[in-house]
């Protein structure tokens, strides 16, 4: 298969084989009325100079007087310098001037002007020749005159000439050049733009594309946006597929709970009561996982529409944190938030996406803490920058791969012994995308993990 | 192997001097014998005024001589025409007969190096090139205008002329255009200048007037007192020759004063065209042009002089100076000519 040409090319090549044509024309064009103008000023001048030799002709008697003007032949060298060569004729032969200029050999009713171009003595001329018949004493006499010019002065004003339109032709090349340049850039900048816009969209944005586009770009738009939409149609299926499903695991599992609390309460054999406290301890980490595929699909449907709103950080903290409170005295775990700044720092971002962010990166900390152990939260106002740092005081991250750790499922090696999903940094790094901040996880100077959301303020 | 050489540059001398057929007035060689080449130079100006040049040029190329060959202006053309001379540089004063020379193409295009020296009204193509000026004066004999106040005009002249007959009759002197080129290019330049140029040839006519081949017979006459006047004269000459108590007194007519230029010419027959270009290229130099001022007294282009003079007429180097050469012209002039000068 052939490669397909490029719209560049398909553009430019034909506007640049029309400059290289106009370009051409022009020289031409100008050369030849050049050409033209000069031959009809100097055919001009030797129509003038031929006319006024046959007019001075007079005839006496037996002779003819011939007087050529003086004046006329300073104005034929004039403007040119042009050697001038002449030649009279008396009833055909050689009355005086240049014998070896041959005479242009007209019919004798021939009255007008006649030009013609010679050689004489290895150059080019332009010959001007008249003929007259005079009656003298009753006999017909025939003068002829010829007056005739070299072209140097020509062939110098062409080569001038050649060589300003040539410059006036590369020119004038290299000017529709650049315009055609411009205009394929011109034309091609609604496509990269539009292209832009698209290619700059957040992972799940997709929203349908909008803002000015060419009338011929709107086929391309439109059916792009046909083709967003069916795959918003697509994934919300997919996503609410999750949602449901998570829902249906989670009743059950609520009831399995709460049926073995019913259990353990009743059970005496202390055998008994470690199975069911393990399951209860199962059915607990599945009831969070199915939480976290809730919130995951929660993340990508809100990404297609997102409810930006100026946000009082330190009380979304603090309600996050309140929050979790509860599932953290479960481990006599006490969650300590320090608010800086008297709270006056402010974000510009999706409230729910913000806290489902806060309460996973919590989450982690509750988990991978020991019980009686303190949590902190902290915010770090940085420039332009807010830092929502999670501290905790468990196993840390010391020697873990963290390549790859906030994908889908992905765990840590230092979590073997703990039930997880794996999808809680990867529910915050797509949150981050969405709300323009940065995500990173790194291990404590002392003890624990440290997890850090960064987020531009407003 | 050197009687070889010897000989071999003898047939090449040979070879190199022109075929004199044409009339000679003198021949002279400046520099060394042995020198590397010689410049050929074809002249009208006599070798004593230009001899300062010529050693100049000398002096700059030591391995050069010249040949200088002296000939009236129409043998010049001649030789130049329709003989088959080798000179590598033609001088002459008749402007007419150089521009026909070029014109009829057997003068080479020249590049000189010091091509911006000549101004464009002193040239033509690149072929023709002036390099000296010369006022066309009138000379008159002081002991002859005691009671008469010098002519500042041509109109003077003639009523000078018409109520002095006593003084002037055969007493006044000018160029034969018959004989003379410079004489035939003056007198035609001047019928173009003015009608009052035929009513001056009459009255000279009728003064009996004495017709001269060249100038210094006619400066030599006007300083003896032997002529009152003489009409058209080359001032150069007369400035040059005069002593400062000369009789003769030289005047630039101010209706107008024609200025000749003195040109030179590479012919398309030369041997060593380059050596005639250098040779020129000196003329026109800085160096050569205050040699002709100063010391060949032959005016440089740039004459300040000349160049205040009022109401000068450069004949102009143009093809309109074919004209008067064409034989039915010419013919027709001198018989207006005649029938002034010779009523009878
Ligand atoms: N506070 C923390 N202390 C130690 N390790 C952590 C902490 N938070 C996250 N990790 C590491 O990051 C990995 C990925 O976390 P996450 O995506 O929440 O999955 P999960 O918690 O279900 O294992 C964890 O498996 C663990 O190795
Ligand atoms: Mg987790």
């Amino acid at each position: 298969m052939r490669k397909p040409i490029s719209l560049r090319w398909r553009l430019l090549v034909p506007l640049i084989i029309t400059a290289i044509i106009t370009s051409a024309l022009l020289y031409f064009t100008m050369r030849q009325v050049t050409k033209q103008a000069v031959q009809a000023t100097q055919e001009a001048l030797l129509e003038k100079a031929v006319t006024s030799i046959l007019e001075q002709t007079r005839f006496t008697e037996n002779n003819v007087e011939i007087d050529l003007p003086y004046n006329i032949f300073t104005m034929l060298g004039a403007i040119s310098e042009d050697k001038v060569y002449y030649r009279v004729d008396l009833d055909g032969l050689f009355l005086t001037g240049y014998e070896d200029l041959r005479l242009k050999n007209l019919t004798v009713d021939n009255e007008y002007i006649f030009f013609s171009s010679t050689i004489f003595r290895g150059v080019k001329l332009r010959q001007a020749t008249v003929q007259q018949l005079f009656l003298v004493n009753g006999k017909s006499r025939l003068i002829q005159i010829t007056v005739a010019q070299t072209q140097l002065f020509q062939e110098a004003i062409l080569r001038d000439m050649s060589r300003n339109a040539g410059v006036i032709g590369i020119s004038f090349f290299g000017f529709a050049l650049l315009v055609a340049l411009l205009a394929t850039r011109s034309f091609l900048r609604p496509i990269n733009s539009l292209a832009g816009t698209v290619s700059r969209r957040g992972a799940h944005d997709l929203r349908p594309v909008k803002g000015p586009t060419p009338p011929e770009l709107m086929p391309l738009v439109l059916s792009l946006n046909g083709f967003i939409s069916r795959l918003t149609g697509t994934l919300r299926q997919t996503e609410t597929f999750i949602a449901e499903a998570a829902h249906h695991i989670r009743t059950p599992l609520s009831l399995v709970k709460s049926e073995s609390q019913l259990a353990l309460r009743k059970s005496k054999s202390s055998e008994n009561r470690k199975h069911l406290h393990n399951i209860i301890e199962s059915v607990d980490m599945s009831i969070r996982s199915a939480g976290q595929l809730l919130d995951h699909a929660l993340v990508l449907y809100r990404s297609e529409k997102i409810d930006e709103k100026r946000l009082d950080l330190a009380v979304v903290v603090q309600h996050v944190a309140d929050n979790l409170q509860p599932a953290a005295d479960l481990k006599d775990i006490i969650i300590k938030t320090e608010i800086i700044n008297n709270g006056d720092i402010f974000v510009m971002a999706d409230r729910v996406l913000l806290e489902v962010a806060l309460r996973n990166m919590l989450d982690n900390a509750i988990k991978y803490s020991n019980p009686d152990q303190l949590i902190f939260v902290k915010m770090v106002l940085d420039q332009n920058f807010v830092r929502i740092i999670v501290l905790d005081n468990g196993r840390g991250i010391k020697g873990v791969k963290t390549k790859g750790i906030h994908k889908r499922f992905k765990r840590g090696s230092n979590v073997d012994d703990v039930i997880g999903s794996g999808l809680g940094l990867a529910i915050i790094s797509e949150i981050c995308i969405i709300l323009g901040g940065s995500f990173i996880l790194k291990n404590n100077k002392g003890v624990g993990a440290c997890a850090i959301l960064q987020l531009p303020v407003c | 192997m050197r009687n070889i050489t010897i000989t071999c540059l003898l047939i090449y001398v040979i070879n190199l001097l022109p075929v004199a057929a044409f009339e000679i007035e003198l021949e002279e060689t400046f520099g060394d014998n042995d020198s590397v080449s010689t410049v050929q130079i074809l002249s009208s100006t006599d070798s004593e005024r230009f001899r300062p040049v010529i050693n100049g040029f000398i002096n700059r190329n030591p391995e050069l001589s010249v040949r200088y060959v002296t000939a009236s202006t129409a043998e010049i053309y001649t030789a130049i025409a329709t003989e088959s001379t080798t000179f590598d540089l033609v001088i002459s004063s008749a402007m007419d007969l150089q521009m026909k020379l070029a014109n009829d193409g057997f003068t080479k295009t020249v590049t000189l190096a010091g091509n911006e020296n000549v101004p464009n009204w002193a040239r033509w193509r690149s072929e023709v090139f002036g390099f000296a000026l010369e006022p066309i004066v009138l000379l008159v004999s002081k002991q002859d205008f005691l009671d008469l106040k010098f002519p500042k005009t041509r109109r003077d002249l003639l009523a000078l002329m018409r109520n002095n007959p006593d003084i002037f009759i055969n007493r006044i002197g000018t160029y034969d255009p018959k004989i003379s080129g410079a004489g035939y290019l003056f007198s035609t330049q001047d019928s173009r200048q003015s009608d009052t140029f035929w009513r001056l040839a009459e009255v000279m006519g009728r003064l009996n007037t004495k017709l001269y081949c060249c100038t210094s017979k006619m400066i030599e006459a006007v300083d003896s007192g032997e002529l009152a006047l003489a009409y058209n004269v080359l001032g150069s000459y007369a400035n040059a020759e005069l002593p400062s108590d000369s009789n003769a007194q030289v005047i630039a007519l101010e209706d107008y004063t024609q200025i000749l230029l003195r040109t030179a010419v590479v012919p398309l027959a030369s041997k060593r065209p380059d050596l005639g270009t250098r040779f020129l290229d000196y003329l026109i130099s800085v160096e050569g042009q205050d040699i002709l001022d100063k010391q060949a007294k032959l005016p440089a282009l740039n004459n300040f002089e000349i160049s205040k003079l009022a109401n000068r007429k450069p004949i102009r180097l143009d093809s309109g100076l074919l004209v008067f050469l064409d034989k039915l012209k010419r013919s027709a002039f001198l018989r207006e000519w005649d029938a002034a000068l010779f009523q009878n």
